[in-house]
């Protein structure tokens, strides 16, 4: 394999698994606030 | 459609003749039961492995889902509700359960409702059974571990319980699969039967005064099916989720029957189970009376204040001596494995950037953890043992006065020691706890338990600088070790939550109420199950978010390059990139503020890319060392063994170094999965997050204390 | 017949649940007296159920309410009770606060 196309598919892969990584925390963000509007919880911590 | 139900025939093994229509929409079907009824085992039993769990929405209440193809070729969807032992409205568990079948949920109310009734404790189960067939939708009962009464000598009239029930009635015995196909049959025909209804009679004068409560609740929206059966609930304790006009009708009623003399607390309880008195005296034939089972004859021991004690502690010292020794032959497999793929690829692909990618990066990052798969699968499978078993129960029971004494329940055992295999079931599992403080103060504590997830740094670390001594008995010092670091975890729970309970959770604790089932053998199709749900979910996470992870600390741990003067060894050059690249310029950033600790930069590179999840400190140190480190595949402990410090040539690893580093996992809360999961138990949003970041900070301080303490010690004991 | 009997609150000491009881009237105790001073082997009715909403309604769901007999399987830590053919373990605070009529062996 050409180094040029070793560089170009480590360079996806590593840039992939950013992507991956970095959607993985903004979801579980989302997740949260989303869950935190749906439960309508009171401020002693008790979800009805 | 036509090509499903074809292949469902031909594969069936009951003859069925062919459905007269193909309905497109599947049938919904909810299965409802008290706790340790097999309610589980049986939607395992009919659904197979295809089951997804999620949430109901806006309530933390576990919601498993799973379907298998009908006889007819019609889908059903079988949704497990959570085990209850009454449609009590004050309890979130249940009152989801009737919630859902009342049709307030934001889920199309069932077509059936399957009811799980364990046979020994019919008397018992029949309560929730005479209040489910009282909504008025199509039901089954499954009459389920009917061998295990058979052999106590219990006979059940089946037919006559149909009749008095007016519900089918199939026996099974979920563990066995035996009654499914039975009971599949049942499901599917039970929506073209009669409806059932009350059966239990009311006097007069109670129906008279209920009257306007129902009247009342239809007004408020509740199903007219529904409104009988909510009345009597209501009754018991006026809520406040109805309008006033319910609730002015309520406390009417109340008085009328006092007036009438009936006690309006316990009249449902008294009408259900005075009716429940005649059906068994009609249905069930006990010759030998159950005065004293064996399971009391065990429990005589096992709850002893003392024995019973020793043998708790005795069967935890076995269950972490098995999960170090049992797994160390499979680990070892694993391990070489591994290594040869290493190899393999290494030769095949040739130098350069991505062979150094797949071997430093992916092998010896996803590798270092999957190692770790035999340890927690056979943690999963001593856990499955002792829940299945009927023992967790009694764990509770004995365990509940000492709790009691931190200010936590008896209920707050079970998810503590769920902490042992990962926190995030375990925070779950705090659902079962009612009282918001009680949740709460379980929830701070419950990372505090060493989750299987440390396993790997534990044994790692335990593995290559813990002498391997034989202590006697079955215990040697690698096995006290790691138990030592499981004590110190567990007792810090207890202390913190003490100390959470008289600060921030000022309040008294709920008193325990808790069933113990009879003692069984496990099934080991079921705890098979389970392991394998487990494990495959630690393997899912190895191939997404930690291989992900390892290409990412791959690639911070090699880019920039630098240019290395010639001349110079190679383990010379590989150190200096390394500490050129982005991660060593990290770690030598942190560095100053774990140096105290005895940790050097490259342990503190491990320790911040840990934060997302704690087994990446091994993947982590894997892939730091086999960029680093020597290419002859020597193992990671080896080469930890052989890190030197480049100024002093001392060993970088020595085993206070090693003990302080497990000290700091054992309390620092490196888990992005807990922090998100505790964020959302603990009230979700703002309120989640300030108590989130509550136990992640007080977890941190007490990790840097607890690790800055061993290197204390060690220095004044003069071994560090 | 007993059901009948004591279907009306009696007036029993109502106790809030966290009470604990006194354990001197183990075995003095004929009229009523509190589940917690029963001992192994003991049968008895229940004549109050002096808790709180949650755990009332649970109790009595589970086969422990006015009227319902118990007998006592285990008392040495908290209580082992046999209700309607299951074991249900108890807290020493909710057994102070249910009140019984201990029955003749």
């Amino acid at each position: 394999m050409s180094p040029v196309a070793q560089t170009v598919i480590v360079v996806l892969l590593v840039a992939g698994a950013a992507l991956y990584v970095a959607r993985k925390v903004w979801l579980s963000v989302a997740r949260a606030r989303r869950e935190r509007n749906a439960a309508g919880c009171g401020a002693d911590g008790c979800c009805k | 459609m036509g090509a499903a139900s074809d292949a469902a025939r031909a594969t069936g093994s009951i003859a069925v003749p062919p459905a007269p229509r193909a309905p497109a929409s599947p049938l919904r079907v909810a299965l409802v039961g008290n706790p340790n009824t097999g309610k589980s085992t049986l939607f395992n039993a009919l659904t197979g492995m295809r089951q997804r769990v999620g949430n109901f929405a806006g309530v933390t209440v576990e919601r498993v889902e799973g379907s298998y193809t009908g006889a007819d070729g019609r889908r059903v969807s079988v949704l497990d509700l959570p085990g209850a032992y009454s449609l009590d409205p004050h309890t979130p568990d249940e009152a989801i359960a009737l919630d859902l079948l009342a049709g307030r949920a934001d889920v199309p109310v069932p077509d059936v409702v399957v009811i799980v009734a364990d046979a020994l404790h019919l008397e018992r189960n029949l309560y929730l059974v005479s209040q489910l067939i009282e909504l008025g939708l199509p039901a089954v009962v499954a009459l389920n571990q009917i061998d295990a009464a058979t052999k106590r000598g219990l006979q059940v009239d089946v037919v006559e319980l149909i009749h008095e029930l007016g519900v089918t009635v199939v026996p099974t015995v979920a563990t066995k699969g035996e009654g499914i196909d039975r009971l599949r049959q049942a499901i599917a025909r039970a929506p073209d039967l009669p409806v059932p209804s009350r059966r239990m009679p009311v006097p007069r004068v109670a129906e008279q005064a209920l009257r306007p409560v129902e009247q009342a609740l239809v007004d408020d929206g509740v199903p007219p099916a529904a409104a009988g059966l909510e009345a009597l609930l209501h009754l018991t304790a006026p809520g406040t989720d109805h309008g006033p006009a319910v609730h002015a009708a309520v406390v009417a009623a109340r008085s009328q029957l006092l007036d009438a003399g009936l006690n309006p607390e316990s009249l449902e309880a008294e009408l259900r189970y005075g009716w429940i008195t005649g059906v068994m005296h009609r249905t069930v034939k006990d010759p030998d009376g159950q005065e004293h089972t064996t399971s009391d004859r065990v429990d005589r021991l096992l709850l002893h204040k003392v024995w019973g004690m020793l043998i708790f502690l005795a069967l935890m010292g076995i269950v972490f001596q098995a999960v170090f020794f049992w797994a160390a032959p499979m680990q070892e497999a694993v391990e070489s494995a591994l290594g040869w793929a290493g190899t393999q690829v290494g030769s095949a692909m040739g130098e350069g950037d991505l062979q150094s990618l797949i071997v430093d990066g992916v092998i010896a990052g996803v590798g270092g953890v999957l190692v770790f798969l035999p340890q927690i699968a056979i943690l999963f499978l001593f856990i499955g043992v002792l829940e299945d078993s009927g023992y967790m129960a009694r764990a509770a029971f004995l365990m509940d006065r000492y709790m009691r004494t931190v200010g936590l329940h008896g209920r707050s055992f079970i998810p503590l020691v769920s902490g042992f295999a990962c926190a995030v079931p375990a925070i779950m599992a705090t659902r079962t706890i009612e009282r918001p403080r009680d949740r709460l103060a379980t929830i701070m504590v419950v990372p505090l338990m060493s989750c299987s997830a440390r396993l790997p740094v534990y044994t790692l670390l335990i593995g290559a600088f813990v002498p391997a001594m034989h202590i006697g008995g079955f215990l040697d010092l690698h096995g006290l070790v790691l138990l030592g670091m499981y004590l110190l975890g567990t007792v810090s729970a207890l202390v913190v939550a003490f100390f959470f309970r008289r600060t921030l959770l000022r309040g008294q604790t709920q008193p325990l109420i808790l069933e113990l089932p009879p003692y069984r053998i496990p099934s080991p199709r079921a705890l098979a199950t389970t392991v394998f749900h487990r494990s495959s979910l630690f393997v899912r996470r190895a191939g997404t978010v930690i291989l992900a992870l390892s290409i990412v600390i791959w690639a911070l741990a090699t880019y920039p390059r630098s240019d290395v003067p010639d001349g110079i060894p190679d383990e010379a050059v590989q150190e200096m990139q390394l500490a050129n690249s982005f991660l060593g310029r990290a770690g030598h950033a942190i560095a100053p503020a774990v140096a105290p600790l005895g940790f050097d930069w490259k342990i503190g590179v491990s320790i911040v890319s840990s934060f997302a999840a704690r087994e990446v400190f091994v993947s982590a140190m894997g892939t730091i060392y086999g960029v680093g480190g020597s290419e002859d595949g020597a193992g990671l402990p080896e080469k930890l063994r052989a890190e030197r410090n480049p100024e002093t040539g001392a060993p970088v690893y020595t085993l206070a170094t090693a003990i302080g580093l497990m000290v700091f996992y054992v309390f620092a809360l490196m888990c992005m999965s807990t922090v998100a999961i505790s964020i959302r138990e603990a009230g979700g949003g703002w309120t989640g997050v300030r108590w989130a970041a509550v136990q992640f900070g007080y977890m941190l301080a007490l990790a840097y204390l607890g690790a800055w303490l061993v290197r204390i010690g060690a220095g004044a004991f003069g071994w560090a | 017949m007993l059901r009948r009997l004591f279907s009306r609150p009696t007036a029993a000491p109502a106790g809030p649940c966290l009470n604990t009881a006194s354990s001197a009237v183990a075995e003095a105790c004929l009229e009523s007296c509190a589940l917690m001073a029963c001992t192994t082997g003991r049968r008895a009715v229940v004549v109050n159920v002096g808790c709180d909403g949650a755990e009332a309604c649970r109790l009595r769901a589970m086969g422990i309410y006015e009227g319902a007999r118990v007998s006592v399987v285990d008392s040495r830590n908290g209580l082992l009770l046999q209700v309607r053919g299951a074991r249900l373990a108890i807290g020493a605070a909710v057994a102070a606060a249910i009140t019984v009529i201990p029955l003749p062996n």
